[in-house]
């Protein structure tokens, strides 16, 4: 069976607050830090689901990332991992695009590398936090679209997935072809294995530009007319309550939040 | 004119504080604004929507064969065929772990521009201007979409006011079958399991005692239950608490868990990123407990405690036992 999996780099999350600042010109957050970019942490979820069907079936699995500037330790880690190939399409213009063209310019790549079994992507990117390319892809392929798994399973031409809902969880059926968002709940990616990185560092990626693809990208561009900036100020007028030890500290907190009436 | 709908989500049979809000928010933007509710068969909920302030509430009737919980392909299937019989120019939904799935599947059917997980929505000049969190709450994007372009937008829970009931005036409640056909419904629904924590519903509770990677373990999460016990309150936590498996993630709390808005928000031993601060920056008085005075979360509190929790939680769960049984 064949799998692919999207997968985009992203600025490191765990970048400081106070790391993030606005690059005017393109309308886009860096970091002020030089610190790397990392793999969605969500897309690494779905590299680990991925990876665990090709643990008990035959698979191949094919990681297809959009983008500019990739580096390239970066990009390498599903391989590193134990994923088979990797597809970079690159070039500027596919420099912070809109979720629409997101989608549509892997739906052309898609159909290029081949269509897959199987496409398994993280519920959303850290960074524009959308969550909106998945859905729209299983739409433009007209896709069977399984959202928010916790588990996989698959038998024959069924899979079946296990959905994370508040409170509890769904089972949910459809027949393959389908396209699967995986959440954080599927549990920890894992690390790459010494033989994987041996692999991944003999490994070239595949690379598509924009003219290898048959894609319009200023197609859907009707939907926004501008995008604004800004980073949010946060108060500070936190009053901190002060015991001779910490206990006398946790007294004196439930006394003042007993005198303002909130508890 | 333009025609504002608020999509009330599947399977939630009451009007809260939430659907209010939202509702008073596209009151605010546009000249005819419904409300739009799936009718279960056997049940006449329209009845507890009908003193909203609206001009119309549309109940949408599902063939009972797709069962309670309806499926996605279902939902988007029937509000897409909605919007187009009804012209809508605006739909708005509360985010959530349910229009997550649906709303960008809709707005790409109806080439609709779609803005998720919004605080602020506003008409400015001719454009509707959205503002999101974006880099997990680090920054704040303002889109802008022009007049003529269809529009979803979700919106987090806690924005807007709540809005009057006006019970002096009769909704309409018109009844509608959308078209749906048989090869719409793709993915089933085999099954739906529930179970409700002990205490008060966590997105709805008065008081929330979260806990974080800070606690180290499972066990201090029973410390936190027995306060929240005392205090009336629900259980919260952080990721990083969550993806330790110290708690269910059902418990999270952030941009990819719950949205909670309580009148005070316990925080202990967690440290404050944008990320979980998006679940809980609605809370009216957030409290926080960390042993590093420079904690991100100080920065949203508006008391603090710099200390080991180990000392400061057993302390002030006693001192408030004490209190609260007082009167
Ligand atoms: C796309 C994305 C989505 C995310 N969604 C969410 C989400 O929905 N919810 C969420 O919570 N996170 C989310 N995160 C993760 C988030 O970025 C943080 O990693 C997480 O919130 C950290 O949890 P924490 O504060 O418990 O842990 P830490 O950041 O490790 O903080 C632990 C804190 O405990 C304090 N501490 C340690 N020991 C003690 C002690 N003895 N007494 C008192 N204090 C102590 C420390 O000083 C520290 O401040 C998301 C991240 C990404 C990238």
């Amino acid at each position: 069976m064949n799998i692919i999996v999207c997968a985009k780099q992203v600025l490191d999350p765990e970048t400081p607050v106070s790391g993030f600042v606005i690059n005017e010109e393109s309308v886009l957050i860096e970091s002020r830090l030089g610190n790397p970019p990392v793999l969605n942490g969500f897309d690494e979820n779905a590299v680990e689901a991925a990876l665990r069907i090709k643990d008990a079936n035959n698979a191949e699995i094919t990681v297809v990332s959009i983008g500019n500037n990739f580096v390239m330790d970066v990009m390498k880690k599903p391989i590193s991992m134990g994923a088979d190939n990797l597809v970079l399409v690159q070039g500027p213009e596919f420099e912070n695009l809109d979720p629409i063209s997101t989608a549509r310019a892997l739906y052309e790549s898609i159909k290029q590398i081949g269509l897959p079994d199987l496409i398994i992507c993280g519920r959303q990117a850290s960074d524009w936090d959308n969550s909106q390319v998945p859905l729209i892809l299983a739409e433009l392929l007209d896709y069977n679209c399984l959202t928010l798994a916790q588990g996989i399973t698959l038998e024959a031409n069924t899979i079946k997935v296990e959905r994370v809902i508040p409170d509890g969880y769904q089972i949910l059926e459809s027949s393959l072809p389908a396209l699967v968002t995986v959440s954080n709940e599927l549990g920890e990616p894992r690390y790459p294995t010494l033989r994987g990185i041996m692999s991944a560092s003999k490994k070239d990626p595949q690379i598509f530009s924009y003219n290898d693809l048959d894609v319009n990208l200023d197609q859907d561009k009707n939907s926004f007319t501008e995008t604004k900036l800004s980073i949010p100020e946060r108060e500070q007028d936190c009053e901190f309550i002060q015991g001779v030890d910490d206990e006398e500290s946790g007294r004196l907190l439930a006394m003042k939040l007993r005198e303002d009436g909130l508890i | 004119m333009s025609h504002t709908a608020v999509i009330i989500e599947q399977g939630h049979h009451n009007v809260d504080e939430t659907t209010q809000q939202i509702l008073s928010l596209a009151n605010s933007l546009g000249d005819e604004t419904s409300i739009v509710i799936f009718q279960p068969d056997n049940a006449n909920l329209s009845e507890k929507f009908t003193n909203l302030n609206c001009d119309q509430i549309y109940a949408l009737k599902i063939d009972s064969v797709h069962g309670t919980t309806l499926p996605d392909d279902i939902v988007i299937s029937s509000l897409e065929w909605f919007c187009k019989d009804k012209n809508v120019d605006l739909i708005l939904i509360t985010k959530s772990a349910w229009s997550l799935n649906i709303a960008p599947r809709l707005a790409f059917r109806n080439k609709a521009a779609y803005a998720h997980d919004c605080i602020d929505i506003k008409i400015q000049g001719n454009n509707l201007s959205c503002v999101r969190p974006v880099y997990g709450g680090n920054a704040l994007a303002q889109i802008s979409i022009p007049a003529d372009t269809p529009k979803v937008a979700t919106v987090r829970a806690g924005v807007g006011q709540i809005s009057e009931k006006v019970s002096n005036k009769i909704v309409p409640v018109i009844e509608l079958e959308p078209e749906i056909k048989a090869k719409d419904l793709r993915v089933k629904i085999l099954k739906t399991v529930t179970e409700a924590p002990e205490g008060p519903d966590l997105s709805k509770a008065e008081i929330v005692v979260a806990g974080g990677r800070g606690l180290g373990g499972p066990e201090p999460f029973e410390k936190l239950r027995e306060l929240a016990r005392v205090l009336g309150g629900a259980v919260g936590a952080s990721r990083a608490a969550c993806d330790a498996g110290w708690i269910d993630h059902n418990f999270q709390i952030g941009l990819t868990g719950k949205t909670v808005t309580p009148n005070v928000y316990l925080s202990f031993g967690i440290s404050g990123a944008s990320q979980h601060m998006a679940g809980c920056s609605g809370s009216r008085n957030i409290v926080s407990i960390n042993s590093d005075k420079n904690a991100n979360i100080f920065k949203d509190s508006k008391y603090g405690v710099v200390g080991d929790w180990n000392i400061v939680l057993p302390a002030f769960t006693a001192a408030a036992r004490e209190l609260v049984n007082e009167n």
